[in-house]
């Protein structure tokens, strides 16, 4: 069995979603059903005190689904500590809860601010939680992330919502050569094919939020996403061919008829 | 007369207010509410939440004991769709 394990969760999908930006909650639980995915991220915000009766966002979750609380919004690395604190309280989870961290710079990039990440996590991991950062695509801050003790690492492909796919595949590799803990692509996924290119690369797993959600269909591209992360994975583990500038021909090029 | 004193003053005990700022919103609350108070007084399910006061978190445990003083800043959080 090809697993993933993470954070002392063994996991047979390796497809993480998000729950953000659906226009309803049924679509948003067809999605999750049609990703396979085992795990979803959600995020942690005021209680609206003004909302009536709203509908809770885990009542559409479906059971058994592990849940992978954010930081996202966060900017500094005490407003993401303080936010996995909560997050911790809200699951009434296991000793060990995962969280992703997210520590952004400024909000037209959301890029990842790489020094108040690494202080958050380091914070976090002493607090017992399982880690997995959002990264840049550095192969230097992930493993300082990897030595502070953070269960992955997940570099992004690029900027979060762009849907510009993985924009630097060299740094990707340099990140999964030096890797101990599993590499999840996070950010920048468009489309179905992109799942594949990473997953042929030999990153663990892909999180992706917006591809789906925003997609015309969201409930077809995940499912688009699902045997696209799947196909990926199985022609990593097959192993492909080299690549060659010169064609090699597939048929014997002996007995050609009217040869001498 | 004892008794009547006493009476006087946990009345005034009770009507007693105090502010707090909860979410944002600064609000007019009895004086010493404790957290399971204030969420039945916003009427909020206490499994969907989690309490923070001044900036630490309040273990669920505890919601029955803690009491909030004049000038608590109170954020109460659930989970929301995110990527």
């Amino acid at each position: 069995m090809d697993e993933l394990v993470l954070g002392g969760h063994r996991f047979t999908s390796r497809l993480v979603v998000g729950t953000g930006k659906y226009k309803d909650f049924p679509t948003m639980k067809a999605a999750l059903l049609a990703s396979s995915a085992q795990m979803v991220t959600v995020a942690v915000r005021r209680l609206d005190l003004q909302a009536r009766g709203e509908a809770s966002l885990l009542h559409w979750i479906p059971e058994g689904m592990v849940l992978l609380p954010n930081t996202a919004g966060c900017f500094t690395a005490d407003d993401a500590v303080r936010t996995c604190r909560l997050a911790r309280e809200l699951e009434l989870g296991g000793e060990n809860p995962l969280v992703k961290l997210e520590v952004l710079s400024d909000p037209k990039t959301l890029l990842p601010d790489a020094e108040e990440t690494l202080k958050a996590a380091r914070q976090l991991v002493s607090e017992g939680f399982r880690v997995l950062p959002y990264t840049n695509d550095d192969p230097v801050a992930a493993r300082k992330l990897e030595d502070a003790g953070c269960a992955a690492v997940m570099p992004l492909g690029a900027p979060i919502g762009s849907g510009l796919g993985l924009r630097n595949p060299h740094a990707l590799q340099m990140i999964l050569e030096h890797a101990k803990v599993p590499v999840i692509v996070d950010a920048g996924v468009g489309t179905a094919s992109d799942c594949a290119v990473c997953m042929e690369l030999g990153v663990s797993a892909l999180l992706v939020n917006t591809a789906i959600s925003g997609a015309q269909d969201p409930v077809a591209m995940a499912r688009a996403m699902k045997l696209a992360t799947e196909a990926g994975r199985l022609a990593f583990l097959a192993g492909r061919i080299p690549r060659k500038l010169y064609g090699t021909a597939s048929s014997p090029l002996s007995g050609v008829i009217g040869g001498a | 007369m004892a008794g009547r004193a006493l009476d006087r003053a946990v009345r005034a005990a009770y009507h007693r207010r105090m502010r707090a700022t909860v979410n944002g919103d600064a609000m007019d609350l009895p004086d010493g509410l404790t957290i399971s108070a204030l969420l039945e007084h916003l009427r909020i399910r206490p499994e969907r939440v989690t309490v923070e006061r001044n900036g630490a978190v309040i273990r669920k445990a505890r919601h029955a004991e803690e009491r909030l003083s004049s000038g608590d800043v109170v954020e109460i959080v659930t989970f929301v769709g995110g990527g």
